[in-house]
């Protein structure tokens, strides 16, 4: 589904990913790991379209993904429906006046009738227990709140990959819990997940593959999560990161 | 897999979406997205951007240098002279690492349409020679500013200004908008970004979107800035403003420097 190829970037002419090879499949949930600073966020943004490689290729579907592809709306648009990104500071992710436009927002624009966006909004308040924020203003929110909100916008507009930056930072047990098992039940319907952490242990039951990325801003490991589950090296050094 | 909780999903949710979108011209935002990049460059660091440690210079003689010819160029009425100037200050740009000399000389053409512009009025007054004199001074002069801002950081210029006994609260108010303009255009970058990303179809009030966008990014400076107000009063901020200086020694090129300048001024008196 993805395929990076050689990808490099750099925000200066320092590199933030270097000599990037990964390909990933349909219905895979992918965790990344790797210490501040090493390119985990960077990738995501990569990944999205936001920004494009200094050097490498990408390829989304066997297309490649790079200015000229979003040149055209109906293509920008296309990928941003079956790729959605919840961003690692959800602070600028939300900009509607209420949390019910905010979930709205999406549904509404692929020109769904009001019931059915109607449907969409409170089934996402629903399932992330955030039905009492309805008519909130989302600014005010607590750092908390504005993420479960931020995931209910990206929900609602039914992707189908997911890539969430640190979804689970700064919530309670109780959210992080919900929100990987909602992970988990978009990953059995077969959606491909796509998430970075800095809590190993607590996701390595339910993701399907580790990438690891160093402080070179390189990825030092990549295995499916069988194989590091079974070395307990490997795992004692993922759990301490 | 352990640990499968009952999770009430709701259809829509775990079956694929077969949406296409409709043709339509690109969006405001779109368009614009690329051009809130460039002037978000504007805000950052240049020399920031390149690590070559090959022409830092020391802050204090550049700020000098830069004074002492701007002042020479002005009040010269030899073409000769300028044209010298000229030449050194091209000198001097072209022993720039690429990034910022292409910044440098992509921004004199639009200088100059500035200079003519204001200029063009006094073409009827007086004789061309005199104009013409005068707009390559003008032009010299912003050649040089923009030199001195390409190869210092604001960080740089605020030192300098520390050793000039300046007055602490007006580098302070210096320092903070500048990090504070970086933050915000950075915000405004990662909002917009933000609504593009979730912008999969047609958006019948764009314009409020927009608004919208706005409205929160000033809610968001206002607590900005009372947050980082309390932050600093917090850890005992008194109003004098310390800040740690790396000793920037002389080295070869800024006496060198020094010795083209001082050249330049006995070339002025003669
Ligand atoms: N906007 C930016 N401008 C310049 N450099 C940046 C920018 N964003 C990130 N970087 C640099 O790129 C590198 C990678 O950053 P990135 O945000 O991808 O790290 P990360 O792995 O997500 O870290 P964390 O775990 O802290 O979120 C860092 O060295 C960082 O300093
Ligand atoms: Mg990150």
């Amino acid at each position: 589904m993805f395929s990076f190829s050689n990808i490099r970037y750099g925000y200066t002419d320092k590199l933030s990913l270097n000599n990037i090879n990964l390909s990933i499949k349909k219905n895979e949930f992918v965790c990344l790991l790797g210490p501040n600073g090493s390119g985990k966020s960077t990738l995501f943004k990569l990944l999205n379209g936001l920004i494009y490689p200094s050097d490498g290729q990408y390829t989304f579907n066997d297309q490649q993904i790079n200015a000229h592809f979003f040149k055209n709306s109906v293509n920008a648009k296309k990928f941003h429906q079956q790729v959605g990104f919840v961003f690692q500071n959800s602070d600028v992710q939300l900009f509607n006046t209420t949390v019910y436009d905010e979930i709205a927002f999406g549904p509404r624009q692929m020109g769904f009738p009001e019931p059915e966006v109607n449907k969409r909004v409170i089934d996402c308040l629903t399932l992330l227990n955030i039905n009492k924020l309805e008519n909130r203003v989302p600014y005010h929110l607590s750092g908390g709140e504005k993420k479960l909100v931020a995931i209910a916008s990206v929900l609602s507009l039914n992707p189908d990959v997911l890539v969430l930056d640190e979804p689970l930072t700064g919530l309670t047990a109780q959210a992080q819990e919900n929100i990987i098992s909602i992970m988990q039940g978009l990953h059995n319907a077969g959606k491909t997940i796509i998430m970075s952490t800095h809590n190993f242990t607590q996701i390595k039951d339910y993701v399907t593959r580790f990438i690891e990325f160093s402080e070179n801003h390189t990825i030092v490991l990549d295995a499916p999560t069988k194989l590091v589950l079974t070395n307990s090296d490997l795992m004692v050094h993922l759990a301490s990161m | 897999m352990k640990n499968q909780k009952y999770l009430n999903m709701p259809d829509w949710l775990s079956s694929p979406e077969n949406y296409s979108p409709v043709k339509q011209k690109n969006t405001f935002l779109q368009q614009n997205r690329g051009r809130l990049l460039n002037l978000l460059s504007l805000f950052s660091d240049k020399t920031e951007t390149t690590s070559q440690p090959l022409n830092r210079q020391n802050s204090f003689i550049q700020l000098l240098t830069t004074i002492t010819l701007i002042l020479l160029t002005s009040l010269s009425r030899n073409i000769s002279f300028i044209w010298i100037i000229y030449m050194y200050q091209f000198l001097q740009i072209a022993l720039l690492p690429k990034l910022n000399m292409l910044t440098i000389l992509k921004r004199i053409p639009i200088n100059l349409v500035f200079v003519l512009l204001f200029i063009l009025p006094s073409f009827f007054l007086t004789d061309a020679k005199t104009v013409i004199f005068f707009v390559l001074k003008t032009n010299l002069i912003l050649i040089i500013v923009s030199y001195f801002m390409n190869t210092n950081t604001f960080f740089d210029i605020i030192i300098v200004l520390k050793k000039c006994y300046f007055p602490d609260i007006i580098i302070f108010i210096i320092d903070i908008t500048i990090k504070y303009l970086k933050i915000l255009s950075e915000s405004l970058y990662a909002m917009t970004s933000a609504m593009e990303l979730r912008s999969v179809g047609v958006n019948r009030h764009q314009y409020q979107s927009l608004s919208n966008l706005f409205g929160s990014l000033y809610l968001k400076t206002k607590s900005t800035a009372l947050e980082m107000y309390s932050a600093m009063e917090a850890r005992g901020f008194t109003g004098n403003y310390h800040f740690t200086r790396t000793k920037q020694r002389l080295n070869l090129s800024d006496i060198t420097q020094t010795c083209i300048t001082i050249f330049l001024i006995t070339l002025f008196f003669n």
